[in-house]
């Protein structure tokens, strides 16, 4: 080989104007592709991507091909040529996907020696291009190649590519580009000294092949069509790097954003993290780097979790590192960054919260001094563990220390505070693991002991007041207190809470008057009110049976003429120790121990006989409790006792009250009915303090309505009373009904309801209850059928 | 009814390593599940240490039902000791004989054990203390009986006398 040969072959057997057409296409295509390759490496996972890969290769192949042909038609080998149609698109082929198979390599993945392996690739790919393509080259002629010449091309040319790839490796940008013009002189070297080191040999013997393109046929198309594809290659890329860039840019800035975010915040797309900010990173004990890459589910603790973005706020564990699980509340929205969908994560630590809630729940329940349960968390465990009321058994004991108050008052809140630990401590001790114990405050305790047995209550009873007694040591003083202890056992002392309370309580009063530093266990004998009770019953069953009660009698007048028209009997129970006992003490006690209908009876009669001695114009009214309607035979008993006194049915009205019409309507209506259809009228008692219902006055049959002693006391002082006594005057009138005003004590309120058109009036002003006899002398000295006002008698 | 304090403030209430001696009486309660002997084992091997380890030392007479112990360490010791033996359940009916600063330790360096399986002979003052009956001459009395009793032990060589 010559080296005029190559300067010979350059000036003389080129068109070098075509020649400097290839090298532009050369450049252009090597500069394109390797830009693609820039714009997409920084973009995350897109280097590596297939798509742009084939988009190099293509561009690279092309314009490498493209150089080839264009260069081979500036060659001007004297004689006329053609290009047989399968080794030059075979050849267009084989360049494209060799340089694909290589970039990956070339772009250095698998460090510098891949690189440079990829890079020699390349090269050989672009000496397997050169020789197949000049294998569709035909003119009258033989092509001899010169052994040392190609070697020496090949050998350049590769080496020159291999040199570029590792080129690109290096950290300088200036280096990086400058290394351009290694490919560049690859390809050249590859086919210019390729062709230089090439002979012709005529021979006209030489065969065209039947396909093939004539090179002036192909100039222009090939040129043309290379720099459209160049040409959109390079627009396409810059464009979508643009996108990708400004994308990148927005997410950086959203990630700059986030990062002042307190909360944590994490950029997810397809269920994995792209970006989170340092509060979520720290939320996760990792980096920021760390957590880009992870898929979102494996965060939680809960693996239900799907579809964050769908659910609204909600509580969720975080796993951590070493296996912890941080409280969180988590929000996820929808959001598009760069056109794509993306889920934007906030987690929200409750560890704070939770803690602060757990100290606030502390404090609310806690006694500070002891750590034991205060009174309001054991109101809430006794009500918890005797519910539901009746069934459960167990023991409350409530514990008083005995002479801490002067511990307190004599050495100080300080030594107090000491003595009341240690005697938390102690009582402590001497439960039973599951037995709840708590300070109610000061230096009550009180403790539930559940499921026991009576021995085992008072075993434990008893080791508390010994452990109490026994001294306490502290700095030096000796302190003796000790305790007293009430004991109640429910069901049978107390099924409510409160009750239960009470009954220990009364308990602990009875080991106190006993002589403290000892134990009680409720007994009724200790409740005074069950003693008082039964007392009263015992006094009541005698009463009943002695017939000790006897019946009052108040007047009735009519409003307007003030004529007497009758009375309304009124039990009274003279008592030997308890003076005149009251309706209201001794009638509920009556109906509970099932004494009112002997009573009840008893009163009727009496009243029944006193009424038939007065003028045939009265009537006399009779209170009768619900339990007494409720009576198998009421009706018979009413029948009978007006037989027995031979008073006229309609001389006898029946008083009840509304509480006596709630049960069992029906049943009610029947009975009243009944008696109604005797000829004995009913009064509806108290009306106002009821229900006031309307339409029960409709349903049964009354004839009167007593309005109650409350309204009238109050009807010349409140005006929001008066207009209700007048509405319900007004409504009795409307019904039919005689108004009856109870309670009339002042002359005001006389006038006040004969003003509103009241029936009848009864009062203290008219007449209190009063024995048979007094009632007989207070009629004789009326005025006989007085007219106008009455006298106001005073009994 | 008892006094609040059977025994008013010591000289120096803040000092709490001053030596104190402490001594108490109490009775076995009944409803411990374990037999008398294996219960004194116990409460030696558990006792006895901790004593040791925080300058407590003293005596323990033990009759079938009965302990006597004689504590003589810090006061604060003494006070913590007390009320673990005050939770303890083993203890009924327990009384405290004496709580007093003293000069020094009559019981030495060892916490000690003495089992008196059967009335120990001319100690009548320990077997009223063991019933709860305080004997002539008070604690003074008691705890020379105590003393002479430990001594007798150790010269006859009846039982090991010291443990620890």
């Amino acid at each position: 080989m010559h080296w005029h040969n190559l300067i010979f072959c350059l000036s003389e057997r080129h068109d070098q104007q075509t020649v400097i057409v290839a090298l532009i296409i050369c450049a252009a295509g090597i500069c394109i592709a390797q830009g693609i390759a820039w714009g997409v490496q920084d973009l995350p996972g897109a280097a590596g991507e297939p798509r742009w890969l084939l988009l190099r290769a293509l561009v690279l192949g092309c314009a490498i091909w493209a150089t080839h042909f264009v260069a081979m038609i500036g060659y001007l080998p004297g004689l006329p040529v053609a290009y047989a149609a399968l080794p030059t698109l075979a050849s267009l082929v084989v360049v494209t996907v060799l340089i694909r198979v290589a970039l990956p390599f070339h772009d250095g993945h698998g460090g510098r020696r891949a690189r440079i392996a990829g890079g020699a690739a390349i090269g050989g790919a672009v000496v397997a291009m050169h020789y197949i393509g000049m294998a569709g080259y035909y003119l009258p002629g033989r092509l001899v190649h010169d052994p040392l010449g190609s070697s020496v091309s090949i050998v350049f040319g590769i080496a020159l590519m291999a040199g570029g790839a590792w080129a690109q490796g290096s950290k300088r940008r200036g280096l990086r580009i400058a290394a351009l013009c290694l490919p560049l002189l690859s390809v050249l070297t590859i086919h210019l000294l390729g062709m230089a080191t090439m002979t012709v040999v005529p021979d006209s013997s030489a065969a065209l092949p039947l396909l093939a393109f004539s090179a002036d046929s192909l100039t222009i198309p090939i040129a043309l069509s290379m720099a459209l594809l160049l040409g959109a290659a390079m627009a396409t890329a810059a464009l979508v790097i643009a996108r990708h860039r400004r994308g990148l840019a927005e997410r950086k800035r959203l990630e700059s954003f986030a990062n002042l975010a307190l909360e944590g915040l994490l950029i997810c797309r397809d269920g994995v993290i792209l970006a989170g900010n340092h509060s979520a990173a720290d939320l996760l004990d990792t980096t920021i780097t760390e957590l880009s890459g992870r898929p979102l589910a494996t965060m939680f603790a809960d693996p239900m979790i799907i579809d964050l973005a769908e659910a609204g706020e909600q509580a969720v564990g975080l796993l951590v590192p070493g296996g912890a699980i941080v409280p969180v509340r988590v929000l996820a929205r929808r959001m598009t960054i760069a056109g794509a969908n993306h889920v934007i994560v906030a987690l929200r630590d409750q560890r704070d919260r939770l803690h602060t809630e757990m100290e606030l729940n502390k404090l609310a329940n806690e006694d500070p001094l002891t750590g034991l349960p205060n009174r309001r968390s054991f109101a809430n465990a006794l009500a918890e563990r005797l519910a539901p009321a009746g069934t459960r058994q167990l023991t409350l004991m409530m514990i008083d220390l005995d002479r801490f108050k002067s511990v307190n008052d004599t050495l100080g809140h300080a030594m107090g505070d000491a003595l009341l630990v240690r005697a938390a401590e102690r009582l402590a001790a001497a439960l039973r693991p599951g037995d709840l114990l708590a300070r109610l405050g000061g230096d009550e305790f009180a403790v539930i002991l559940t499921e026991t047995s009576e021995l085992e209550v008072y075993d434990v009873a008893q080791r508390i007041t010994d452990t109490l007694s026994y001294p306490f040591l502290i700095a030096g003083y000796v302190l003796e207190i000790g305790a007293s202890t009430g004991i109640a056992r429910a069901p049978r002392d107390g099924k409510m809470p409160e009750q239960l309370t009470r009954s220990a309580d009364l308990a602990l009063y009875s080991a106190k008057d006993a002589g403290r530093c000892t134990w009680k266990q409720f007994e009724e004998s200790m409740d005074g009110r069950i003693q008082h009770r039964r007392h009263l019953e015992l006094d009541l069953r005698r009463a009943v049976a002695r017939r000790e009660f006897v019946v009052h009698f108040q007047p009735l007048f009519a409003a307007a003429s003030g004529e007497w028209i009758g009375a309304e009997a009124l039990v009274r129970w003279p008592h030997a120790t308890r003076g005149m006992v009251p309706p209201v003490e001794f009638i509920p006690l009556a109906e509970e121990v099932g004494l009112i209908g002997e009573i009840g009876y008893w009163v009727l009669l009496q009243a029944c006989r006193e009424a038939a001695t007065w003028p045939a114009s009265t009537h006399i009214a009779v209170n009768i409790s619900p339990s007494q309607v409720a009576t198998p035979g009421f009706v018979d008993m009413v029948a009978m006792t007006l037989a027995q006194s031979g008073l006229a049915a309609h001389r006898l009205e029946l008083e009840l009250t509304e509480s006596a019409l709630i049960s069992d309507e029906q049943r009610t209506l029947a009975v009243l009915t009944a008696v109604r259809e005797l000829g004995v009228s009913l009064a509806m008692d108290d009306f106002g303090t009821g229900y006031a219902s309307l339409s029960n006055l409709h349903m049964f049959p009354f004839s009167r309505l007593k309005i109650d002693r409350s309204f009238i006391a109050d009807c010349t002082s409140h005006a929001g009373r008066a207009s209700l006594v007048r509405a319900i005057i007004a409504m009795g009138a409307n019904l039919g009904l005689d108004v009856t005003a109870e309670g009339v004590e002042t002359e005001a309120q006389r006038q006040f309801v004969n003003g509103l058109g009241c029936d009848t009036l009864q009062g203290y002003l008219l007449g209190r209850p009063m024995p048979a006899a007094a009632l007989h002398e207070m009629v004789d000295a009326l005025p006989r059928a007085a007219a106008g006002v009455p006298l106001a008698i005073c009994a | 009814m008892k006094e609040v304090l059977i025994n008013f403030a010591p000289t120096s209430a803040a000092e709490v390593s001053t030596l104190y001696r402490l001594i108490y009486r109490s009775e076995e309660s009944i409803t411990a599940e374990h037999s008398a002997s294996e219960e004194l084992q116990r409460l030696k091997a558990t006792s006895a240490y901790r004593n040791a380890l925080n300058g407590v030392t003293g005596a323990l007479l033990y009759r079938p039902g009965r302990f006597l112990q004689i504590l003589e360490g810090p006061r604060q010791q003494l006070e913590l000791t007390f009320e673990r033996i005050c939770r303890d359940r083993r203890h009924r009916k327990l009384a405290l004989l004496e709580f007093a600063a003293v000069d020094h330790r009559r019981f030495g360096q060892w916490a000690m054990e003495l089992t008196a399986h059967d009335p120990v002979s001319g100690a009548d003052v320990i077997n009223l203390a063991l019933d709860g009956i305080a004997g002539e001459g008070g604690s003074e009395a008691l705890l020379d009986a105590v003393s002479a009793a430990f001594d007798r032990q150790a010269a006859t060589d009846l039982t090991p006398a010291s443990s620890i």
